[in-house]
């Protein structure tokens, strides 16, 4: 599986919801997971350990000579390891820009775990950054979740743009391993633009589309998976069933 | 030459660092025996080219240049060692990859190159060329900068 980023530089669209349960259902299949939290609002950490506070996080890696290793924090409820993030990392992009090898900090420091897992995945800030760079430059490919709408279609042109960038001015090629939708209601805009999607962007678009549910944001607040705190609930069963066709 | 995000500089190069640039052109279709080149100009005018091979969907040619000095160059479809068409000359700044599309037009300059070839059927027609005298003595639409090292060209 190697390191997947999980983008989409428009906000809302379930990006850290995506990661949270889709990262679990696979550390349930039996499979090592490590999640990094990459988004200065610490979503991805909140929804997992609540207000705990962390003295070491994703940033002392970056900034500090805090080894990956010794960040690294578990989660019994979500069977997973994870990298919290912290709201220092707002400001990163102003500290790594004189940095030599900007681009690749983060490629450089998960180097030591990588062969720890059998999968890793960053959850992404909205904001194109250098943060944003960072993950796909340490990424093997990319998960795009959308909400199937016009301005979904306008994300991902940027983030093909953004892909495009890096190849021409970095040198390195990241992979589209494919778009998720959720929120998903069946209207016929929704299947308008899923086919757009395909057509248009010629990106696989996963079978499964993640319904709009309330047990998701109940499963955040609680800081469980969604297959855990209401495993019938049809959410749950699409990442689940998600989880699987992504591995 | 357009604006440049700096999220997509590579930090770890200067400008005139050695770096190899792919040169990839889109849009090309061609017929039997016949090949396509990219033509680099160096601040002499001088060329040098390299013949593109077919990459799936496109053609490529991997050339040794100097990161972010602007570099000359353009395409032309050759056969039998004889032009049929070029493009315009475009002026660009190297980073890994350089990606254009195909669009022909019909220069007589180009045909000092390929041995004094007549232009094939078809393409568009520059402006700025035809079968006139001056028209053959015209300069080059951009100069070449002297930024471009003639030596450190690997074809």
């Amino acid at each position: 599986m190697g390191v997947v980023s999980v983008i989409n530089q428009k906000g809302g669209v379930a990006k850290t919801t995506t990661s949270l349960n889709v990262a679990s259902c696979w550390a349930q299949f039996g499979h090592r997971v490590l999640l990094i939290d990459l988004d200065p609002q610490s979503s991805a950490t909140k929804a997992i350990f609540g207000d705990r506070e962390f003295d070491n996080t994703i940033y002392d890696v970056l900034m500090g000579g805090t080894a990956i290793q010794d960040v690294i924090v578990h989660s019994d409820s979500f069977n997973l390891d994870v990298v919290p993030a912290e709201i220092l990392l707002s400001g990163i992009d102003l500290q790594l820009a004189a940095h030599y090898g900007r681009e690749t900090v983060l490629r450089k420091k998960i180097e030591p775990v990588t062969r720890r897992y059998d999968a890793i995945l960053i959850d992404c800030s909205p904001s194109l950054g250098l943060m944003t760079i960072n993950a796909l430059m340490a990424s093997k490919d990319i998960i795009i979740p959308i909400c199937p709408e016009y301005f979904s279609l306008k994300g991902i042109e940027l983030i093909l743009e953004t892909l495009h960038n890096i190849r021409v001015g970095l040198g390195y090629r990241v992979g589209v391993r494919g778009v998720v939708i959720t929120r998903f209601r069946d209207r016929k805009v929704t299947r308008e633009v899923i086919r757009e999607v395909e057509e248009k962007f010629q990106l696989r678009v996963f079978n499964q589309f993640i319904p709009d549910s309330i047990a998701v944001e109940e499963a955040h607040h609680n800081h469980v998976p969604v297959h855990d705190y209401a495993p019938q609930n049809l959410a749950a069963k699409a990442y689940r069933t998600l989880a699987k066709e992504l591995w | 030459m357009g604006k440049q995000n700096p999220l997509f500089v590579d930090s770890t190069l200067h400008p005139g660092d050695g770096i190899r640039c792919l040169f990839e052109v889109r849009q090309v279709l061609l017929y039997e025996e016949e090949s396509i080149y990219l033509v680099l100009l160096n601040t002499d005018g001088e060329e040098s080219y390299a013949e593109m091979s077919e990459a799936g969907t496109h053609y490529e040619a991997t050339v040794r240049l100097m990161h972010e000095l602007p570099i000359h160059f353009y395409f032309a479809i050759v056969k039998d060692e004889k032009l049929l068409f070029r493009s315009q000359i475009v002026q660009r700044t190297p980073r890994y990859t350089l990606v254009e599309n195909w669009e022909p037009v019909v220069d007589s300059r180009a045909r000092i190159l390929f041995g004094g070839g007549s232009p094939g059927a078809g393409g568009s027609e520059n402006p700025e060329s035809s079968s006139s005298p001056e028209a053959m003595d015209e300069p080059p639409p951009q100069q070449p900068t002297d930024s471009f090292n003639w030596e450190e060209c690997v074809v």
